[in-house]
């Protein structure tokens, strides 16, 4: 389906590229947003990134995925975005959770209802550092497997399992930190 | 180990964490204004070409006039002067018209 629109857009028709903003939007919103923390920024950098894309589309390789394609650009696209914006060091999370306190978040978590789960989500992903954020979003929310997530963001493979690990570690931490246990009592 | 797999089973079922957007509009307006001012530079870039190129002919023009002999002197060597003027005054013309500068690198800021 993907190559159908990128032979109709790379020949002209300017309103084929419709498809791919509504197809990925949202999911590049999801990845724009775990990098930049702003819904407004977000939506910018998603913008950006998708002229980007239509602007060379020509060079994109139809042997490769159109996914990890765009969200590189995405992903690339926001990474200059906070470089520009010079945002400040993040506070480094300090990890001090023990297996039962995971296993009891695990049943907790496990047990809300999908809105509320999302909601939760949202605001732990707005407190974990950047790149743990992002790892975190492409491989459980996008789920991208990690040779993926590799292709996406340019880490190597070890350096994307230590995030992923140090990201899980985070999401606990913060739910324990935060006392985020109940999102659905506080109306957000 | 058994956390993460746990982690992923909670997490399987969400596929968006946020409200969904839409900027089709929004960005297609802003593709379509990349690819106008694409044409334009495009466009100018032509006519500057155009520019240079009849600037060089003029030139030589200008050349061969000024190295015409000295013998040919009075009402032709004013006529030389006075066309060589003229055709100066032309290249500078063409030169500030064609090449629009300042449009062209609007153009390009645009694009930035």
């Amino acid at each position: 389906m993907d190559a159908h629109y990128i032979n109709e857009v790379l020949n002209g028709n300017t309103n084929a590229f419709s498809y791919f903003i509504r197809t990925y939007q949202n999911k590049a919103f999801g990845v724009a947003i775990s990098i930049v923390k702003c819904e407004d920024d977000a939506k910018d950098v998603v913008q950006d990134s998708f002229i980007t894309a239509y602007c060379s589309l020509a060079n994109f390789r139809n042997d490769a995925k159109f996914t990890t394609w765009f969200y590189s650009i995405v992903v690339n696209t926001a990474l200059q975005f906070i470089k520009r914006e010079k945002r400040k060091e993040e506070v480094v999370v300090e990890y001090s959770i023990t297996e039962d306190e995971k296993t009891a978040f695990n049943n907790a978590i496990g047990q809300l209802e999908k809105q509320d789960l999302k909601k939760l989500i949202k605001r732990v992903f707005e407190k974990i550092p950047v790149k743990e954020t992002l790892v975190l979003q492409l491989y459980y929310i996008d789920d991208l497997s990690i040779n993926e997530i590799k292709d996406v963001t340019d880490f190597t493979i070890s350096n994307v399992k230590v995030l992923l690990h140090r990201g899980r570690a985070s999401f606990y931490t913060i739910l324990k930190n935060e006392k985020i246990n109940k999102p659905y009592l506080d109306g957000k | 180990m058994g956390n993460k797999d746990h982690l992923k089973e909670i997490l399987e079922n969400i596929d968006e964490v946020n409200e969904p957007i839409d900027l089709e509009g929004i960005i297609l307006k802003a593709i379509q204004k990349e690819e106008h001012s694409k044409v334009q530079i495009a466009h100018y870039k032509a006519k500057g070409i155009k520019a240079l190129v009849l600037s060089g002919i003029l030139m030589i023009i200008l050349g061969i006039l000024f190295s015409l002999p000295n013998s040919v002197r009075s009402f032709e060597s004013s006529m030389v002067t006075y066309t060589s003027i003229v055709l100066t005054l032309f290249i500078l013309f063409i030169q500030l018209e064609m090449g629009r500068t300042r449009i062209f690198n609007n153009q390009k800021n645009n694009l930035s």
